[in-house]
């Protein structure tokens, strides 16, 4: 294959403005013009001849153009390219010559008359053209050699045909260096009669393809031993479609199961090689003289015709197609993220499903949707006009085998796995449909497989967030409760027998909520449930403290509710205890209350407010010690109820 | 500062009372017994109240009720009302270490004897008495010094009888010990050794100075600074009035309450002292 033959250049008409170089040459009005060119991904010169007539300009005369850098002369550069030719009112006329090449300096420089003379060596393409009014007449050649310090050591390819009027016309001959093939065409331009690949080392091997009037009948590839055959079309076939004989009708044949490139291979078939060769070489050419503004230059580039079956795609099925295409899309590109995902990528070694799971991604993408592709791939290179689309059915007998049923390989840590996978409404999928119709199935259900796989990951993935997040919370909520524990087993010792129940209840109650925690299997809830307990637990350490505080909160009470009084029959300053029966409301009421409901009702939910309580209790003794608490006192004489003693200290929580 | 000097009183005391007794059995012309005649002790009890209401951060208003009760021909033991007494004053508290009061007694004094036609069941006397209190704390005990000093009107169970005037000098040595604490306070157990002596001047005093030596320990219980119980025994001795060589004895079960109530607003009690 040409390195060239993509390369396309374009040709700036730069008159007479910036970085133009003119020398003009006024000649009946024509001009003659130097200016850069553009050739595909770098730049060049070009040298042409333009006429005036009025505002209109016409390109007269000859051409040149050549895209060559020093650069091409270093091992892998920039290829080089030139084209020499002439222009009669616009259209290509009378000889061109195309050389193409990737070429390096091989050495030898040489001074020479104020120039440096390189050898080159590398890959040399000349294509020679007659044109007339446009169009190709007379031979269209193809000489493809390597050089070797500038001398042509081998022929790679050559290739000529006869056109008349852009319309090959008798006989072709492509060669390389193991075989030539001669074949000939109808005045009408159809590939016909016999199409003979000689080998030049190999006396008793020949090819040969059958054409009649454009259609290949058979191909033959002789041996000592045998004939191999391939018949393409035994008969002539309606609707048909001229095309190219080129690799694209190779593709073509093969799209039609008329012709199976491995088969023929095996056989030893080799005139498609240098179809595909000519096409090849031609369309580097074709590229070239196309690059031309075409609303200016009028070219017509020749077809070697052959027939091939066409299947017309109506408006219903362009549409099909356009929706797979769509979903195809969609499918791919969803695939492609669970597939890089690299969170996936690393619990796949750990987590058999999620290998299982991507690697059904891998299938579906690459395996099971291929017909899909292949299809949309057909259509985007408009080969899918010439699929008989009827022919597209599920590989499986219907009834026999599910056609939803995915088999999935996989290689975990030490063997090779297979696993049926089967997507959603898989019944849906009918084994019977074909066609499109089939094909929009498949591709549904492919998108519904994806869905599927992608829920069910993106959960293993919030689970594996959640089991990261649990883990991490676990961990705090342990300590946390270990914490709690000391604590308390330390205030334990340093409390009266009175606290403990109510201490060991605040215990029971993180174990409680343990137990709760660990029986809830949804993770989302035990995410929200372990902060909730941890959030818990720290209530629950407040809550002790407070209580082991009691004891230090009753003696400040003490204090306050205590005053210095005169004693005047022992003439000494006393301490007194003042409203006493508040206090004793706290102290042998209240406070016992509290703690019991701690010991009986402890839970988180009402850990706040045991906490609440307390500290609102503790705030109101601290006012109540100065106020005046005469009516209360007498109500709380003969009052046991502590909640109507709440009450009474206007307590209410 | 006019403040008395209170780590002497013991000399102070026993220096006033020889100033106003002087020596006297002088110039009596009567034969002396050839010994003192002690009569056989007689049973009492006394129910005594003690208050002292605080009217500010100085002044309390001193009020007590006694009740004593001894025994008679008919009662073998403390069974006979004997007197009640109503004594009140107005204390002001000086400082911590010293208070002194002035007030009034009205005490009814029962016949305990059978009554006889010419006689009254029961008579009342007065007085008028001030008292000075020194208060000398120590480490593990309080001691007080009380000097009392009485006016009183008195008079015979006869109808005819005629109110008579004498002066009391008492002086009473007590000392408060804490058991169960350190420190007085509430909820504190206490014994309650004293020893007061009352002596007696005036024109019907002729040879029984010595109207009473009291020796008296009580056992008792601060249940708060207001409120304070009590319990004791106590022997006492002294001449009669009309014959200074007869001394009386008696023994004297004693139960005391303390009270000290404080009706003022809380805001107006503090300080609670000075």
């Amino acid at each position: 294959m040409h390195p060239l033959r993509n390369i396309s250049f374009r040709i700036f008409y730069c008159l007479a403005f910036l970085g133009a170089v003119l020398s003009s040459l006024s000649l009946l009005g024509q001009t003659r013009f130097q200016a850069p060119i553009t050739f595909g991904d770098f730049s060049g010169q070009a040298t042409y001849s333009q006429d005036s007539i009025g505002i209109d300009s016409l390109l007269n005369g000859p051409f040149q153009a050549d895209n060559f850098s020093l650069k091409a002369l270093s091992k892998g550069g920039t290829p080089f390219s030139q084209v020499k030719g002439f222009f009669n009112a616009n259209q290509p006329d009378s000889a061109w010559e195309i050389q193409l090449g990737s070429l390096f300096a091989e050495g030898g420089a040489k001074w020479d008359e104020s120039q440096i003379k390189v050898k080159v060596s590398g890959v040399q393409h000349i294509a020679q053209i007659n044109f007339q009014g446009g169009l190709a007449k007379g031979e269209w050649s193809h000489k493809v050699n390597t050089l070797k310090a500038s001398t042509v050591k081998e022929n790679l390819f050559s290739g000529s045909i006869r056109l008349e009027e852009g319309v090959p016309n008798g006989s072709i001959r492509l060669e390389n260096e193991h075989a030539t093939l001669l074949g000939r065409f109808l005045r009408n331009g159809f590939a016909h009669d016999l199409w003979e690949l000689n080998f030049y080392n190999e006396r008793n091997r020949n090819e040969e393809w059958h054409f009649a009037n454009g259609w290949l009948e058979k191909i033959l590839v002789k041996w000592d031993q045998g004939v191999d055959s391939l018949q393409p079309y035994q008969e002539e076939i309606t609707p048909f479609k001229i095309v190219n004989l080129d690799d694209r009708y190779l593709q073509i044949l093969t799209l039609q199961n008329r012709y199976d490139s491995l088969v023929y291979k095996d056989i030893g078939g080799k005139i498609s090689d240098l179809i595909a060769d000519n096409a090849a070489y031609t369309r580097a050419v074709e590229q070239i003289l196309q690059s031309f503004d075409t609303s200016v230059v009028r070219v017509s580039m020749p077809r070697l015709g052959v027939k091939v079956a066409h299947f017309p795609l109506s408006e219903t099925e362009q549409e099909k197609v356009a929706a797979i295409g769509e979903i195809l899309s969609e499918i791919d590109s969803r695939s492609q993220d669970l597939l890089e995902n690299t969170r996936l990528n690393i619990l796949k070694h750990s987590d058999e499903d999620i290998l299982f799971a991507l690697s059904a991604i891998q299938e579906i993408k690459d395996s099971y949707l291929l017909p899909v592709r292949n299809v949309v791939t057909y259509a985007k290179t408009d080969l899918l006009e010439f699929l008989p689309r009827d022919q597209i059915q599920s590989t499986g007998t219907a009834g026999e085998t599910n056609v939803a049923e995915i088999t999935v390989s996989y290689q975990d840590s030490s063997t090779l796995k297979k696993r049926s996978f089967i997507g959603p409404e898989s019944e849906r999928l009918g084994a019977a449909t074909q066609g499109l119709t089939y094909l929009s199935e498949l591709t549904a259900y492919g998108l519904a497989c994806i869905d599927s796989i992608e829920l069910n990951l993106n959960e293993k993935l919030n689970n594996q967030i959640y089991h990261q997040e649990l883990e991490d919370l676990e961990k705090n909520l342990l300590a946390k409760e270990d914490s709690l524990t000391t604590f308390i087993d330390t205030l334990s010792n340093q409390l009266p027998e009175s606290y403990q129940p109510a201490l060991v209840a605040l215990k029971s109650t993180v174990n409680t909520e343990l137990g709760n925690y660990s029986s809830e299997s949804d993770l989302a809830t035990k995410l929200k449930k372990g902060k909730e307990i941890i959030q818990c637990v720290e209530d629950l350490k407040e809550l002790a403290l407070q209580v082991s505080g009691l004891p230090s909160r009753w003696e400040d009470l003490q204090k306050l509710y205590t005053q210095q009084v005169w004693n005047p029959f022992t003439a000494t300053i006393m301490k007194d205890q003042v409203k006493q029966r508040v206090m004793d409301a706290y102290g042998q009421l209240l406070i016992p209350s509290i703690l019991e409901k701690i010991e009986n009702e402890s839970s988180c939910d009402k850990t706040q407010s045991f906490h609440m309580m307390l500290d609102t209790l503790y705030q109101r003794m601290q006012e109540l010690r100065n106020q005046n608490t005469s009516k209360l006192e007498r109500k709380l004489k003969n009052e046991d109820d502590p909640d109507v003693v709440l009450q009474l200290f206007e307590i209410s929580l | 500062m006019t403040k008395l000097n209170i780590h002497r009183p013991i000399g102070f005391i026993i220096a006033c009372l020889f100033c106003v007794l002087g020596n006297p059995v002088v110039g009596q012309d009567r034969e002396l017994p050839e010994e003192t005649i002690f009569k056989d002790a007689q049973s009492r009890l006394w129910i005594n109240t003690y208050g002292n209401i605080r009217l500010s951060d100085k002044f309390f208003w001193v009020a007590q009720t006694h009740f004593r009760f001894q025994e008679s021909d008919n009662m073998q033991f403390a069974g006979q009302i004997a007197q009640i007494y109503n004594r009140h004053a107005i204390s002001y508290l000086y400082s911590k270490k010293f208070n002194f009061s002035l007030g009034g007694v009205l005490r009814i004094n029962f016949n305990t004897d059978e009554v006889l036609d010419n006689e009254v069941a029961s008579v009342p006397e007065f007085r008028i008495w001030h008292e000075y209190l020194f208060a000398v704390p120590l480490p593990r005990l309080n001691v007080y010094h009380r000097i009392r000093l009485e006016h009183r009107w008195s008079k015979g169970f006869k109808e005819d009888s005629k109110y008579i005037y004498r002066n009391r000098w008492r002086y009473m040595l007590n000392v408060k010990i804490p058991i169960n604490k350190p420190k007085l306070g509430p909820k504190t157990f206490y014994i309650a050794p004293e020893a007061e002596l009352i002596m007696q001047s005036g024109k019907p005093v002729i040879n029984s100075p010595l109207e009473d030596l009291r020796l008296h320990t009580s056992f008792g219980y601060i249940i708060k600074p207001q409120l304070t119980v009590a319990s004791g025994l106590m022997y006492s001795m002294g001449q009669e009035l009309s014959n200074g060589d007869v001394f009386n004895q008696k023994w004297t079960i004693r139960l005391h309450v303390y009270f000290s109530p404080d009706f003022r607003k809380i805001e107006n009690r503090l300080p609670a002292v000075n």
